[in-house]
C-alpha cells in the first residue's frame, strides 16, 4: 500500500510540474509578448517597456520559469496586476467562498445522485426506473446558468426565500450560507444527473454478478443484499467520475459565481482573463492543475481501499 | 451493407424519433430564419422595450425593444453553426491524429494520446475562456476554442477503434495481398469506426451548443448585434423582476436543442449496435 | 420420513412469443438424509427446479404447483418468509466458486453473514464458528483465510468456503448444482468426498444436480432423469442405473465410452438434440429421437409406469427396454 502511494505521488509531482511548463510556454513564451498581451495592442511603447522590466521579462525565459516555480513553493506568488494585492491573498480571500460552495455541491450531487441511481437500478423497468431515466436526460440538457436564473426566479423573485446573488461575508455567520445555497443546486444538478446515470448502470451490472445469488441464496432480503453487497462493488466507475466531477465543479463554479456575483475563484479567473492580468492567471491555473491531480490522487487511493484487488497493483 | 435495416431500426427507437423531431424543429427555426422572421431582430425600438407577449410580438421584446421571437430565430443559426463548426473541426483534426497515432505507433502515437490526456485534465470551459480570451471575442474564436476540445476525443476514440481493427485478422490477409497501408485506413479502419464516430458527433455536438452558450454568456461568444442565445440569457438577468419571460425563452431553446441532439445520439447508439442497448 | 414434497411444479418465463415452459411438470419427495440426484442435459430443467425450491427464480419467471415443506407451500410463501428458509433451512451451493464470493469481502466475513443473519450471534461468536467450518470443509489453515479475499483463494478452497457458508446454519437440505464442474479433475473428487461425507456426518438430504452419470451412481440414494422440463424416469439409483427403463436413459448410458468396446468403433450418440423449449411437441417430448418410438407416442402424454418398487418411468415402451 505504502510503494503504491509512493509511485502515485511522484506521478503526481511530475505531473504538476509538466502542467507548470506548460502553463509558462503557453503564456510566457507563446504569445510572444506578455507585457504587450497584457496591456493590449494600442498600449504606449513606453508602458510596455514599463511593464517589462518591472516583470522581468527581459531575463530569458529559463530563469523566469525558475524564478516563479521557486517563488510558488514559497508560498509567494506575485502581486496582481490589475488589484495590485498579492496574489496569494486574493487567492486566499476567495477560496473562503469557492471552497464552500464546492463541497455544498459535492455533496448534494453525492446524495442526489447515489440516491436516484440505487433506486433506478432496484426498480428496473419499472415506472420508477423510466421517470429516473426520462428525469435524468432532462437534467443533462439544461445549461446550468440557465437551471441557476430558473432558481433565482422561482426562490429569489417569486418567493423571495434566497437571495437573487451577491455574498455578505462570513463575518455574518451562518446567515452567510444561504447565499450558497441556490449556487450549489445549480451546479449540482446537471452532475447529479450524470452520475445518477453512471450510477444506475454500474448498479445493473453488479446485480448480474454471481454473488449477488450467493448472497440471496444466504437468506438477505434484495434490500440487505443491495446494501451490504452491491453498493460497494458498484464504486469504482462512481468514484471515478466523481472525481472528475469535482474538479470540473471550479470550471462550473466560474459561470455559476458570474450569475450569482459571488466573490469566488472562479469570479477571479474570469475577471483576471478578461483584464488580461496574466500574473494572475498563470498562478490561478497552475493551482487548478495541481488540484485535479490531488483528486486524481485520492481517487486512485480509495480505489485501492475499495477493492482489496488493486492493493498488490503492479 | 448493413445500414439498410438500419432506417426501420432508428424509427422504432423511441429516444431517436423525439430527438430527430426535437432537433428537426431547431433546424427548421434555422433555415427558416433565412427566409422570413416576423420583424427584425436587431431593430431597437426603446419606447416598446420590455413588452409582454402579444400578438405583434409572440415572445414579447427584450430591453432594447428587439422583437425576442426573431431573436431566437435568428439565434438558432448560430447555436447550429458554431456547433456543427467546431464538431466538424474536432472530428476531421481527431480522426486525422488518431489514425496517425494508430498506423504510426511509436513515439508518435504516445505523444499524441499524452497531449490529449492533458487536454482532458483541464477544464474546457477554462481553455476555452483562455483562448478567446487571448484571440479576442466572438464567433470564429469560440468555434476555434470549441474545436479545439474536439480534437482529443475524436483522436482517443478512433486511435483506440483503429488499433483493435488493426489487429484483426482480416487487416493481415489484406496486407499480405499488397494493400498499402493507407488503403487499408480507407477502405477497412474508417467504416468500421463510423458508428462510433457518429453517435460521438452527435453528443459532441449538443456539448458544443451547451459550450457556445456558456461562451456567449460571458460575453466572449457571438458579439452583438448578432444574436445568441447566450447572450439573451445574460442580458435577461438584470430584467428578471421585471420581465421574467425574457429569461426562459433562450434558456429553453438551448435545451431543446441540445435534449433532441442527446436523445439523437442515444438512439442513434442503440440502433446501430443494439448489443449497447442492453443495460442502459 | 419426507422432509420436501414437490408436487406437479411447473415453471415459464412470459414472453412474446407466449409463454415458454422451463419446467413442464416435476413432482418428486426429498427423504430425511437421502441423497437425491438430478440428471438430464443442459436446458432440461434441472438448474430451474433448483432454484424454484430456492425460491431464487430469474425476475420474470413464474412458478406453479406445490413445494411443501413443514406444512408451507413455498411456491406461494411471501419472500420475507423465504428468506428465513434460505441459507437457514435450504441451503444451495451453485457452479462457478471463482465468481460466487464478493471480491470485496473478507473470507470469515461473508462465512459469518450467515450465522449472524439466521442464528444472531455477535461478531466475535460468528468468526470462532467459522473457524470450526473451515476446519469442517478440511481447509488449510483455516484462522488465517477469516482475513483473506476471495481472490487470494484457488477455486477448489473458494469452494470449500461456499460449502462453509452453506452448512453454516446446519441447513435440512443442501442443494448442490454441479458443484464440482468447474474445478480442475483432481480437485472434483476431493470435493465431492467432503461433501459425501459432512452429509452424512450432519445426516442432511442432498439434492446433487449433474449431468455426469459417474459422479451420481458414487454418492446418491435416489436419481431423477429429466428431459425437456419433465421427469422421464425416477428410482433407487442402483436400480435405475441397471434397468434403464426409459429410452432416454438408455441413451445417455449408451453415449458413455466403453474401454471394452472395439478401438475405431463409433461412439454412440442420442439422434437430433433437445428441443427449444416453445417447441417442445405434444406426446411424448423425446418423440422425435427416440428408437423406440410408435404413433401412441406422439399422440397423446405417456403414463407414468411402474417398473419396480419406488421406480418408475414416463414411457409406454418399457416393456420393450427390459
Amino acid at each position: 500500500m505504502i510503494s503504491f502511494a509512493l509511485r502515485r505521488l511522484a506521478t503526481f509531482i511530475a505531473t504538476l510540474l509538466a502542467t507548470s511548463l506548460v502553463v509558462f510556454l503557453v503564456l510566457e513564451v507563446l504569445p510572444g509578448d506578455p507585457a504587450l498581451l497584457m496591456l493590449g495592442i494600442d498600449a504606449q511603447p513606453d508602458a510596455v517597456a514599463a511593464l517589462r522590466a518591472k516583470l522581468g521579462l527581459d531575463k530569458p525565459a529559463v530563469e523566469r520559469y525558475l524564478v516563479w516555480m521557486a517563488g510558488m513553493i514559497r508560498g509567494d506568488l506575485g502581486v496582481s496586476h490589475t488589484y495590485g494585492t498579492s496574489v496569494a491573498e486574493l487567492i486566499g480571500e476567495r477560496l473562503v467562498v469557492t471552497l464552500p460552495l464546492a463541497l455544498i455541491a459535492m455533496t448534494l450531487t453525492t446524495i442526489i445522485a447515489l440516491t436516484l441511481g440505487v433506486f433506478a437500478a432496484s426498480k428496473h423497468n419499472t415506472v420508477g426506473d423510466y421517470g429516473v431515466m426520462v428525469a435524468t436526460q432532462l437534467g443533462i440538457a439544461i445549461p446550468n446558468f440557465w437551471f441557476a436564473i430558473l432558481l433565482v426566479l422561482l426562490f429569489a423573485v417569486a418567493l423571495g426565500w434566497l437571495p437573487a446573488g451577491g455574498f455578505p461575508g462570513w463575518d455574518q455567520g451562518p446567515i452567510a450560507l444561504k447565499s450558497l445555497i441556490l449556487p450549489a443546486f445549480a451546479l449540482a444538478l446537471v452532475q447529479a444527473a450524470i452520475l445518477a446515470r453512471v450510477t444506475r448502470s454500474a448498479v445493473l451490472e453488479v446485480l448480474r454478478e454471481d454473488f449477488v445469488r450467493t448472497a440471496r441464496a444466504k437468506g438477505l432480503t434484495r434490500t440487505q443484499t443491495l446494501w451490504r453487497h452491491v453498493l460497494r462493488n458498484s464504486l469504482i466507475p462512481v468514484i471515478t467520475i466523481m472525481g472528475l466531477q469535482f474538479s470540473n465543479l471550479l470550471a462550473g463554479t466560474i459561470i455559476i459565481e458570474n450569475v450569482f456575483y459571488l466573490p469566488g475563484l472562479g469570479r477571479l479567473i474570469f475577471q483576471s482573463i478578461n483584464q488580461r492580468d496574466l500574473i494572475v492567471v498563470k498562478d490561478v491555473v497552475v493551482l487548478l492543475a495541481a488540484k485535479v491531480v490531488v483528486i486524481n490522487f485520492i481517487v486512485d487511493l480509495l480505489y485501492a481501499v475499495i477493492d482489496p484487488r488493486l492493493r498488490t497493483a503492479r | 451493407m448493413k445500414h439498410d435495416g438500419l432506417i426501420m431500426r432508428c424509427l422504432k427507437q423511441r429516444n431517436f424519433m423525439i430527438g430527430l423531431a426535437l432537433t428537426g424543429i431547431v433546424l427548421l427555426a434555422a433555415i427558416l430564419s433565412y427566409f422570413w422572421t416576423p420583424h427584425s431582430p436587431t431593430r431597437i425600438n426603446v419606447p416598446g422595450r420590455l413588452a409582454p407577449p402579444s400578438d405583434i410580438h409572440w415572445f414579447g421584446t427584450d430591453h432594447f425593444g428587439r422583437d425576442v421571437f426573431s431573436m431566437i430565430l435568428v439565434g438558432s443559426r448560430n447555436s447550429i453553426g458554431v456547433g456543427l463548426i467546431a464538431v466538424s473541426i474536432g472530428v476531421i483534426t481527431g480522426v486525422a491524429l488518431g489514425l496517425l497515432a494508430s498506423a504510426k505507433r511509436g513515439w508518435v502515437e504516445d505523444l499524441i494520446m499524452r497531449m490529449a490526456d492533458f487536454t482532458f485534465a483541464f477544464p474546457a470551459i477554462l481553455s476555452a475562456i483562455l483562448i478567446t480570451a487571448i484571440l479576442g471575442p466572438g464567433t470564429f474564436n469560440s468555434i476555434l476554442a470549441i474545436g479545439i476540445f474536439n480534437i482529443p476525443v475524436f483522436a482517443r476514440i478512433t486511435r483506440g477503434a483503429a488499433n483493435a481493427i488493426l489487429a484483426r485478422d482480416f487487416i493481415l490477409a489484406a496486407r499480405a495481398a499488397g494493400k498499402g497501408r493507407i488503403r487499408i485506413t480507407l477502405e477497412h479502419v474508417l467504416p468500421n469506426i463510423s458508428n462510433v464516430l457518429i453517435v460521438q458527433a452527435t453528443i459532441n455536438f449538443a456539448l458544443a451548443i451547451l459550450a457556445e452558450a456558456g461562451l456567449s454568456y460571458l460575453g466572449l461568444g457571438t458579439q452583438p448585434p448578432d444574436p445568441s442565445w447566450g447572450r439573451m440569457l445574460n442580458e435577461s438577468q438584470t430584467f428578471l423582476f421585471r420581465a421574467p419571460m425574457l429569461a426562459i425563452y433562450p434558456g429553453a431553446a438551448i435545451m431543446i436543442a441540445v435534449l433532441g441532439l442527446n436523445l439523437l445520439g442515444d438512439g442513434l447508439r442503440d440502433a446501430l449496435d443494439p448489443r449497447l442497448a442492453r443495460s442502459r | 420420513m419426507t422432509l420436501l414434497a414437490v408436487d406437479k411444479l411447473a415453471v415459464h418465463m412470459p414472453s412474446h412469443r407466449g409463454p415458454i415452459p422451463l419446467v413442464r411438470e416435476v413432482s418428486f419427495a426429498i427423504e430425511k438424509g437421502e441423497t437425491l440426484g438430478i440428471v438430464g442435459e443442459s436446458g432440461c430443467g434441472k438448474t430451474m427446479t433448483a432454484l424454484a425450491l430456492m425460491g431464487l427464480l430469474p425476475d420474470g419467471a413464474v412458478p406453479s404447483g406445490e413445494i411443501r415443506f413443514e406444512g408451507e407451500n413455498l411456491v406461494t410463501l411471501p419472500e420475507d418468509q423465504l428468506c428465513k428458509l434460505r441459507g437457514n433451512r435450504i441451503a444451495m451451493i451453485f457452479q462457478e466458486p471463482m465468481s460466487a464470493l464478493n471480491p470485496v469481502h473478507t473470507i470469515g466475513n461473508q462465512i459469518a453473514e450467515s450465522l449472524i443473519l439466521h442464528r444472531g450471534l455477535y461478531e466475535t461468536d460468528a468468526m470462532a464458528e467459522a473457524v470450526r467450518l473451515l476446519e469442517l470443509v478440511r481447509m488449510p489453515e483455516p484462522k488465517a483465510r477469516l482475513a483473506q479475499y476471495p481472490h487470494q483463494l484457488s477455486g477448489g478452497q473458494r469452494q470449500r468456503v461456499m460449502i462453509a457458508i452453506a452448512l453454516a446454519c446446519q441447513p435440512d437440505i443442501l442443494i448442490a448444482d454441479e458443484p464440482t464442474t468447474a474445478l480442475d479433475v483432481t480437485v472434483q473428487a476431493q470435493i465431492l468426498d467432503l461433501i459425501n461425507d459432512l452429509v452424512g456426518e450432519l445426516g442432511m438430504a442432498l439434492v446433487l444436480i449433474s449431468h455426469d452419470l459417474g459422479i451420481v451412481g458414487d454418492i446418491t440414494d435416489r436419481v431423477l432423469v429429466m428431459y425437456a422440463g419433465k421427469v422421464v424416469e425416477s428410482g433407487p439409483t442402483v436400480e435405475l442405473f441397471n434397468r434403464r427403463a426409459h429410452p432416454y436413459t438408455r441413451g445417455l448410458f449408451g453415449a458413455l465410452p466403453d474401454p471394452g468396446r472395439a478401438r475405431g468403433s463409433r461412439l454412440y450418440a442420442i439422434p437430433g438434440t433437445v428441443p427449444d423449449p416453445w417447441l417442445v411437441p405434444g406426446g411424448c417430448a423425446f418423440a422425435d429421437r427416440c428408437p423406440l418410438v410408435e404413433q401412441a407416442c406422439r399422440d397423446a402424454v405417456p403414463p407414468n409406469v411402474e417398473v419396480g418398487p419406488t421406480h418408475r418411468a414416463l414411457c409406454r415402451r418399457t416393456d420393450m427396454t427390459t
